[in-house]
């Protein structure tokens, strides 16, 4: 019994000690956010100075994950010597140790001066105040190269009025199709699908041939977001989450897989349709022209086709995502000017462009679309697509809305005496994450 | 006669499926380790293993460097345990002082309560001390761990009290007691803390995922996962890379398998 | 003589207690107050004080109470499973035996093998058509990938978790074993007492402190299980498929970490800890009672 009440105290002790500890942090931060503010005015008049004499050079971080030096740095030759600004590139392990930690990055001030944000779950972070608007050096002229960007583009990037990241390329989704065996299973050319009807044709050709399934269907927002569009549906940032095509394609979905026309990443104990396809384990996924550079290193012998993504039939107007990742700078940097000068110095670089070419990407600025479509024919129809593509439109709560989704799909799909339904899927979510 | 047989055959055979059900997989692992990413899961002729892919890790990864920080900060941090908490563990059984109940209590609070819940307020100390992205962020903290506290001073009840007053009426002091006596006899006690301590050390991902971010600082669990590109799985490679994960931790027990034998040769002289 | 003693002792845990100040006492009560709070690192601004409305909202929380389940259940079937099993194996490896080492060693490999590394190559052996689930499918369970499954997923963490860590409660179970005093075996032998007689009366009674150190360790590292399910869950939100596989630490992580609602995932984390508290105070009186 001692124990018990000792154990107490130290509870109750423990409390009070926070409590004391909350108060002193609160009374504390008012006086730290004018430090904070000082600071940063120190630095804008050094930085002024700095300009003047252009002696000093102003290093500053670029965060990413994977590969993304490999894009970016070319766009950085010359910095140095033209605006005093150098860029390091600092590498996550991956892409969760950099999001997890941000907001405590931010705190701690550590975190890097910009990163690549894709135009995806990107509003719990604008809305929470981690991304930095630059509408202020647009406006001062720091930022010339927003005008380069279509508008579609800029529809994606202006939130509430204000500019949070220059895109620099830009993905309309696309259809991938193992060639091979799309030939293995004596299908044609001329049976490359239009439709989710013809696909459905095509999964029953390679399940009596081949006895396999002819679809690869990941179990993420992405492709999800890729089949509703294509019914003529989308989320509209919450508006339109309960529409009959919504639930009609998830529909598809549920019904395809069930008639075992489907095979997931996710029972292959994969986490990238990619692998998927190019393993052979089924034939066609709806992906992004991200595949390009994977196949081209991992299975150069594999043939992949890409096309448009198929749609329902009488919704030929309809058009998938433009996935279109921007560079944005991070809340807590000290150097916010220079970071934009930077970007805009990155986005002005031909060798910036020519290299994101080169890596299968349609960059942002339309004057190279014509480049693109000579050096990637084989991806030169979506250029056309890019207007006609839409923003993901998914709801601010961005990643929760994303795992509820996921989370309902995965119930229907994985749990095989599962009634739901896609129209049930759509309403729940409609009230949770309605707008 | 012929019972006690029968017995015995039943034993070896039941320690040979056991000793199958835990190697089978980990060959397996190493096995697929030597293909070629398209053969991985399946059954080739050796013909098609090599060691390729071992050495695509070592000639595009800084593997012996991220060998090196893995190795550096667990030998630390198993030091440190190896130190701090006999000692402490050893006071907590054995030596009578004020506050001793409400110390133990409060080491046990914190083997409760769960690790993500104080990663950011120690990462926001750490950056205040200027420690983030150094090997100090996944080494000091971890220096004296609780869980082996406890496990000491479990230990320390279990052995006999006698050879300790012995010594003390041969005049040795508490210090002396516990380094020349009890230390001496708690060659099982130190090598089980040296042993899940450096299995948890080197193995951990989430501490030192949150703490480093710059590449030539990576400990290798941290670095084989940068190994998959964004979105492609390398799994030929990610193979590889617990086999080299692995090895050294499987090589650290078989090492300190003997101060097990030797646990038994000392216990058996005390009784 | 007596001061001396309180001396020594306090020199001896003064460096223990100092890491547990600096290194846990602070961190842990910082986030414990954050739990009243709704908290963004990054916002300090925006940060604001609501009292227990994090822990209201936890209780009207259905995904919490799955959570809250599937930890409970974990516990209570893996905590005694690997206790049996890490017992049985150490009596048995400490009995003479040939080639002890090598049976040890292949008992604890794979617990040194990272857990993330473990899930991902038993997820080979549990995929459908793939040597484990053929064998289940044998005996009757559905052929499908079983951590893809929303029925067999939680078995499939069980099996992988029980699997890695009864080699390391076996190292635990064979150090206290070998403490024990062969005459005890032998007094008793010549008493007539039975193999089962000596493990149950002799063995079980002289190793009771491990047994706690075990159950112990046992509970609060299953409450705390996170490894293996952020590997099964890879790029899906964790605790796929469709939170299957969620626990308390996975929702807590969640909501900290990847919707950046750290109040609300520290509350969590409080709840968590107290359940783990109140469990170790009621094992400790009903253990006292029976002493």
């Amino acid at each position: 019994m001692k124990k018990v009440l000792a154990l107490l105290l130290v509870l109750l002790m423990a409390a009070s000690f926070a409590a004391c500890g909350q108060g002193g942090s609160n009374s504390s931060t008012p006086s730290s956010k004018t430090e904070d503010n000082e600071s940063s005015e120190a630095q804008d008049s050094s930085q002024t100075s700095s300009e003047g004499n252009s002696g000093e050079v102003v290093t500053i971080s670029m965060g990413g994950w994977g590969e993304f030096q490999d894009e970016h740095e070319p766009g950085t030759a010359g910095m140095e010597e033209a605006i005093g600004v150098k860029v390091e590139f600092q590498k996550y392990p991956t892409d969760a140790a950099f999001w997890d930690n941000l907001p405590a990055q931010i705190a701690a001030k550590t975190a890097p001066d910009f990163i690549s944000l894709t135009n995806e779950l990107y509003l719990p972070y604008i809305n929470d105040g981690l991304i930095v608007p630059i509408t202020n050096y647009i406006d001062d002229g720091t930022i010339s190269c927003w005008d380069m960007v279509g508008q579609n583009l800029k529809d994606i990037w202006e939130v509430n009025g204000e500019v949070y990241g220059i895109p620099y390329r830009q993905t309309p989704a696309v259809f991938a199709i193992n060639m091979d065996l799309w030939n293995e299973a004596e299908l044609t050319e001329a049976d490359l699908p239009e439709t989710w009807d013809d696909v459905l044709d095509a999964c029953k050709v390679f399940k009596d041939k081949l006895g396999m399934p002819g679809l690869c269907f990941n179990t993420q927002e992405y492709h999800f977001t890729q089949y509703c569009l294509s019914y003529g549906g989308g989320w509209d940032l919450g508006k339109t989450i309960d529409t009959p095509e919504n639930a009609a394609a998830l529909q598809f979905v549920i019904d395809a897989y069930r008639q075992g026309y489907v095979v997931t990443p996710k029972e292959l104990g994969v986490s990238y349709d990619g692998n998927v396809v190019m393993s052979g384990d089924a034939a066609m996924s709806t992906g992004g022209t991200w595949y390009m550079g994977d196949f081209r290193k991992n299975a150069p012998d594999v043939q992949v086709k890409y096309i448009a993504v198929p749609h329902a039939e009488g919704k030929e107007d309809a058009c998938g995502t433009l996935h279109a990742p921007c560079l944005s700078v991070l809340k807590g940097g000290s150097h916010e000017k220079e970071t934009a000068m930077a970007i805009n110095y990155m986005m002005m670089s031909d060798s910036y462009a020519e290299n994101l070419i080169d890596l299968g990407y349609i960059p942002a600025d339309p004057d190279f679309f014509d480049e693109f479509k000579e050096k990637q024919p084989e991806l030169a129809s979506l250029v056309d697509a890019v207007p006609k593509s839409n923003g993901f439109g998914y709801p601010p709560a961005g990643k929760k809305f994303a795992d509820a989704l996921i989370s309902k799909m995965e119930e229907a799909l994985f749990n095989s005496d599962s009634t739901v339904t896609g129209a049930q899927i759509v309403k729940e979510l409609q009230e949770e994450f309605g707008e | 006669m012929a019972k006690k047989r029968i017995g015995k055959v039943f034993t070896y055979l039941f320690l040979i499926c056991l000793a199958l059900i835990f190697l089978v997989p980990v060959f397996y692992v190493f096995y697929n380790s030597l293909l070629p990413k398209r053969y991985i899961g399946t059954f080739v002729p050796p013909d098609v293993w090599s060691f390729d892919n071992y050495k695509e890790l070592f000639s595009e990864f800084p593997i012996m460097r991220w060998y090196g920080n893995t190795a550096l900060s667990t030998v630390a941090v198993v030091a440190g345990n190896i130190f701090f908490t006999p000692l402490a563990g050893y006071a907590l059984a054995r030596l009578r002082f004020p506050g001793r109940k409400a110390i133990f209590l409060c080491l046990m609070l914190s083997m409760m309560i769960p690790g993500q819940l104080v990663l950011l307020p120690q990462y926001i100390m750490m950056a205040k001390a200027g420690m983030v992205d150094t090997l100090w962020a996944i080494t000091l903290p971890y220096l004296s761990q609780s869980m082996f506290i406890f496990m000491s001073r479990q230990f320390f009840y279990g052995i006999p009290e006698e050879l300790e007053e012995a010594a003390r009426i041969d005049g040795l002091g508490r210090f002396g007691t516990y380094f020349r006596i009890v230390l001496p006899i708690s060659g099982v006690l130190l090598a089980t803390i040296a042993i899940f301590n450096f299995t948890g050390t080197w193995n951990s991902y989430l501490v030192p995922s949150t703490f480093i971010s710059s590449a030539d600082k990576y400990v290798l669990v941290v670095g084989l996962q940068t190994v998959n590109n964004q979105h492609f799985q390398q799994e030929n490679l990610t193979l590889a890379g617990v086999v080299l994960l692995s090895f050294p931790v499987i090589g650290f027990f078989m090492f300190t398998q003997k101060f097990f034998v030797q646990g038994i040769a000392t216990a058996g002289l005390k009784g | 003589m007596r001061r001396q003693e309180a001396v020594a002792g306090w020199i001896f845990v003064l460096p223990a207690v100092l890491f547990w100040l600096i290194w846990f006492l602070y961190p842990a009560l910082k986030a414990v107050s954050i739990s009243f709070f709704q908290y963004n690192y990054a916002t300090p601004e925006t940060n604001m004080f609501v009292g227990l409305a994090n822990y209201a909202r936890l209780f009207q929380d259905p995904k919490f109470f799955t959570a809250l389940s599937h930890s409970f259940l974990m516990v209570a079937v893996v905590v005694p499973l690997q206790t049996l099993l890490s017992f049985a194996v150490a009596v048995l490896l400490n009995g003479p035996i040939r080639f002890k080492g090598f049976y040890r060693s292949s008992c604890y490999i794979p617990y040194v093998i990272s857990a993330m590394a473990v899930t991902i190559f038993f997820m080979y052996f549990f995929l459908k058509g793939g040597p484990a689930s053929s064998f289940f499918a044998m005996l009757g369970l559905e052929n499908v990938s079983w951590f893809a499954s929303t029925k067999y997923a939680l078995a499939f963490l069980m099996i992988v978790y029980v699997w890695q860590q009864v080699g390391f409660y076996m190292v635990i179970f064979i150090g206290a074993l070998q403490e024990v005093p062969l005459e005890l075996y032998e007094a008793a032998k010549v008493d007539g007492a039975n193999a089962w007689q000596r493990l149950t009366r002799i063995t079980v009674p002289m190793i009771k402190n491990t047994t706690y150190l075990v159950l112990t360790f046992g509970m609060i590292n299953a409450f705390q299980i996170f490894d293996q399910i952020a590997a099964m869950s890879k790029q899906s939100p964790l605790g796929s498929p469709s939170g299957a596989t969620s626990t308390l630490v996975t929702f807590l992580y969640q909501q900290s970490f990847s919707y950046m609602d750290m109040g609300y995932g520290s509350a969590a984390a409080v709840v968590l800890f107290l359940i783990i508290f109140s469990l170790s105070a009621v094992r400790e009186v009903l253990g006292r009672r029976s002493d």
